[in-house]
Order: C-alpha cells, then structure tokens, then sequence
C-alpha cells in the first residue's frame, strides 16, 4: 500500500472480528517496524505479544475498557529504558518514550497495510498490566496496540486542525485571493502550483515516476516570493505566512 | 511509494545538498502528517518552519554545537503544547504529549522519504537555549510550549544507504509474557527468513552472524 493511503486509511477501531490473526501477519508487522529509529540506536522497544484470552480479559480490565477484550491480540508496548536514562538522565526518559512511539506509530500503519485495524490504548493501570505481562520492575508498559480485523461499518471521518493553526510563522494569515464558493474534498490535497494558481492532486499517490494529475481550479497567477509559505486556508481562500526569520 | 519501502529508506541524514526545499513539499508534508493519531485526539503538536541561515545557526548552537545543522535547508522545531494534557491527566499526560509529538514527527519522516527528501530527528539540544529562542519575540510562542524535537529537511547529498542495525525480532519480541520465546514464535515463518537473510549475507561477506 501507499504510504499516504495507509495514512488515510488508519482509524481507531474498537469493535473486532471474531476472527484469528495469522502470526505470519504479526511477524511481517515486527520484522518491518524494527526498522524504526530510536536516539543512539538504542532499540529500547520490547514487546509482549498477548494472544491468551485469559491474560486479554485482564488487561482489559486493568484499563476499563470492556471492548479491548474482544481484540485477538493485545500488544503491550514494553519501555526497556535502563540503558537511555543512565547514559542520559532526564533527555533519556524523553528519548525512551519517543523511541517507543515512534516504533508502535509504524506498527499501526504497518497493520493497515495488512487489512488490519488497530487501536492505541495509552489509559490504563501501568502496575497492574505490567503484572499481567510479568515485565521486570525497571520497566514500564507505556501503551498497549488492540490488534485484529475491523467490525466496524462506518468509516470515520478525521477531525484534525488545519496545518496552518499548527505552525508558528513570522507572520500568517495573508489572505491573497479569496474563492467563498468552493468546498474542500476529502481525499485531495489543495495547494497553490508553480504558476501561482489555485490546483488539487489526490492525495494518495506518492513520488512515483509519474507526477499525480494536477486539476487547476482557479487561475489567479499570483506571484511567489521567496520565503513564504503559500496555502489554501479553510475557507479556500489562498493565504501565505512568512517563514520563521530573524529581523 | 510504498509503506515499507519508506521505512526501509527512511535513514539519518546529515549532509546535504543546498538546493532548496519548494513551499509545495513542506506543504504537502505537513498536510498529510497532520492526520496522526493523538491521545484524545489532543493534536498537542505545533511547528515552527526555519528556513533562515542565522536562525539556523543559533539553533545548532543550542543543539550541543552540532554545526552541520546550519547546513540543512530547512528546519522543523517539533514543539509540544502539552498544557491541556498535562492539567487534564498528570503524569499520563505528560506520557501522552510527548507520544503523540513522536508519532507526528515519525510520520514526517517517512513522508519526507517519499518526497525524495532527507531528514534527521535531532534529540540532542540545551532544553533551556532552544527554548529561549522560540520565545523569542518574533515568533512569539507561548511560554508553556516546550521544543520536543528538530527535524533537519534535505535533499540528501550522497544516496548511499548504510544499511539498518536492528535486534532480530525475536530479540524483543515475547509472547503472553515477557521472556517468553515459545512455539509460537516458530509460526510466525520470521525464523527462515532471518536464516535466509543471514545465510545470504554469510556468502556475500563470510561474516559471522549472530542469531
């Protein structure tokens, strides 16, 4: 699968399938997600792999979360941190925890790209899971991957804010070109082309050797400058904001 | 491009060329990334976009001196917003935010991949100087926003892939129970494949591999 596809297809699904998880499937997942980088290569993932019903019931229970149980596999994502925090104290608790996010983010899109759905359970009673798992006590269960085939029907709509709310510039909101009209559609990705115009691209395409189909909507021919940051803003209107520059 | 190939090209890149990054692939990254998943869907991260040679260069100095930082083109300062999570949830919250900054910051760099564009994830830097520079009055970030990460963005100089490091699977990989390396471990078929990969690299190379 596309990696933008995978990306659009990932939701939280807590409603599974009665149905088994090959462990091809799981071994393919790990053995592609241990590529994953982590601060001085220190791997300081470990993970356990529930597939006991039993042991799936009462981690479900340590979370209060009745519907985990029916997830085939639980993966508990293990912080092996020792090695991190002594090297770098307060920096390797940080560097620990984005190593273990970074690794459990893959395995989610990963299981995407195998028709599996997953769901990030990060609520729960650490201690209690930890005992469950039988982690040694220097290490800290910090979320666990629901793992299965989807039940859900519907298709859930992302409710995300606007990139541009995300960044911090010099200065934003320079709204150059205004279009009330049109509506943004779910799928495509709006932006202002080479020529200054008001143009979409699917999105799920990646940097093959074929550029995605360009559809111009508008042609405005507005000129670029050097420096800003040119985008579609919510209400379609074309805006830039200043890259961040020292006066 | 596909998923795994992404990750398997995704690598630290620390040289780079000094052509410019368009607007359109900044724009096209960070549109796509915003989609990450989040702990209640807090979206805690905020960016800030560097593309200035004396900014860049007071950001490596407060990354320990690491000088070739000034070297990429671009910039990302991962910035964490974590003060709703952290009134909301405590100590988890804390947890939270910085996961949740992790995951968006490893979606940019497999998108970046895709894009034929380089990055590094940098940890290293003095927590209170790169503070005090995004507090600074220009870009005026509120003051319970604390820097996460910096992202270097490239084209990379060289293409040469050194290859990945990584424990074998079954390293870290336990079953129902930590420690655990049981049967069900067999099933999972990684066993050949890692004494394929290895029975290959030994002909290719004569080095000894561990299993």
């Amino acid at each position: 699968m596309e990696l933008a596809e995978t990306m659009l297809a990932r939701s939280s699904v807590r409603k599974y399938q009665d149905k088994k998880v090959p462990l091809e499937a799981i071994g393919e997942i790990m053995e592609h997600a241990r590529l994953a980088p982590s601060a001085g290569n220190s791997q300081n993932w470990r993970f356990v792999i529930v597939l006991n019903m039993e042991k799936r019931e009462k981690i479900s229970e340590a979370a209060g979360k009745p519907w985990m149980k029916d997830a085939p596999v639980h993966i508990a994502v293990c912080n092996y941190s020792k090695k991190l925090t002594s090297l770098y104290a307060e920096a390797g608790k940080m560097f620990s925890i984005q190593g273990c996010a970074i690794i459990a983010s893959y395995i989610q899109l990963l299981a995407v790209d195998k028709g599996l759905s997953t769901c990030w359970v990060g609520a729960f009673d650490d201690y209690k899971v930890g005992a469950i798992v039988k982690c040694p006590d220097d290490v800290r269960v910090e979320a666990i991957i629901t793992l299965g085939y989807s039940a859900e029907e519907e298709e859930k709509k992302k409710i995300r804010n606007e990139f541009i709310d995300l960044c911090f510039f010099e200065q934003t909101g320079n709204i150059l070109c205004r279009h009330h009209d049109l509506i943004k559609e779910q799928g495509y990705l709006y932006f202002v082309n080479k020529e200054g115009n008001l143009a979409r691209a699917p999105m799920a395409r990646g940097r093959s050797e074929e550029k995605p189909e360009q559809e111009v909507i508008h042609q405005c021919r507005i000129k670029k400058e050097p420096g800003w940051l040119y985008y579609i803003d919510r209400e379609m209107n074309i805006a830039r904001a200043k890259m961040a520059r020292k006066s | 491009m596909k998923l795994q190939q992404c990750i398997h090209d995704r690598r630290s890149v620390r040289k780079y060329q000094e052509k410019e990054v368009p607007n359109e692939l900044v724009c096209e990254i960070l549109e796509m990334a915003r989609l990450a998943p989040s702990a209640y869907n807090a979206q805690n991260w905020r960016f800030i976009i560097i593309t200035d040679k004396a900014k860049k260069k007071e950001i490596s100095e407060a990354c320990l001196s690491q000088h070739w930082i000034s070297e990429a083109p671009v910039l990302i300062i991962v910035c964490n917003f974590h003060k709703k999570l952290k009134d909301m949830h405590k100590e988890k919250g804390m947890l939270f935010s910085t996961q949740n900054c992790a995951i968006i910051s490893s979606y940019i760099q497999l998108l970046a991949v895709e894009k034929g564009l380089g990055t590094c994830w940098i940890g290293a830097f003095n927590p209170e100087e790169i503070n005090q520079i995004i507090h600074s009055p220009i870009l005026q970030v509120p003051q319970d926003v604390t820097v996460e990460a910096v992202l270097t963005l490239g084209f990379p100089a060289d293409t040469k892939h050194t290859g990945h490091i990584r424990n074998e699977f079954s390293y870290f990989c336990y079953f129902d129970k930590w420690g655990s390396k049981d049967a069900k471990l067999e099933k999972t078929g990684i066993k050949e494949k890692v004494k394929e990969k290895t029975g290959f690299l030994k002909d290719l190379f004569s080095v000894k591999v561990r299993e």
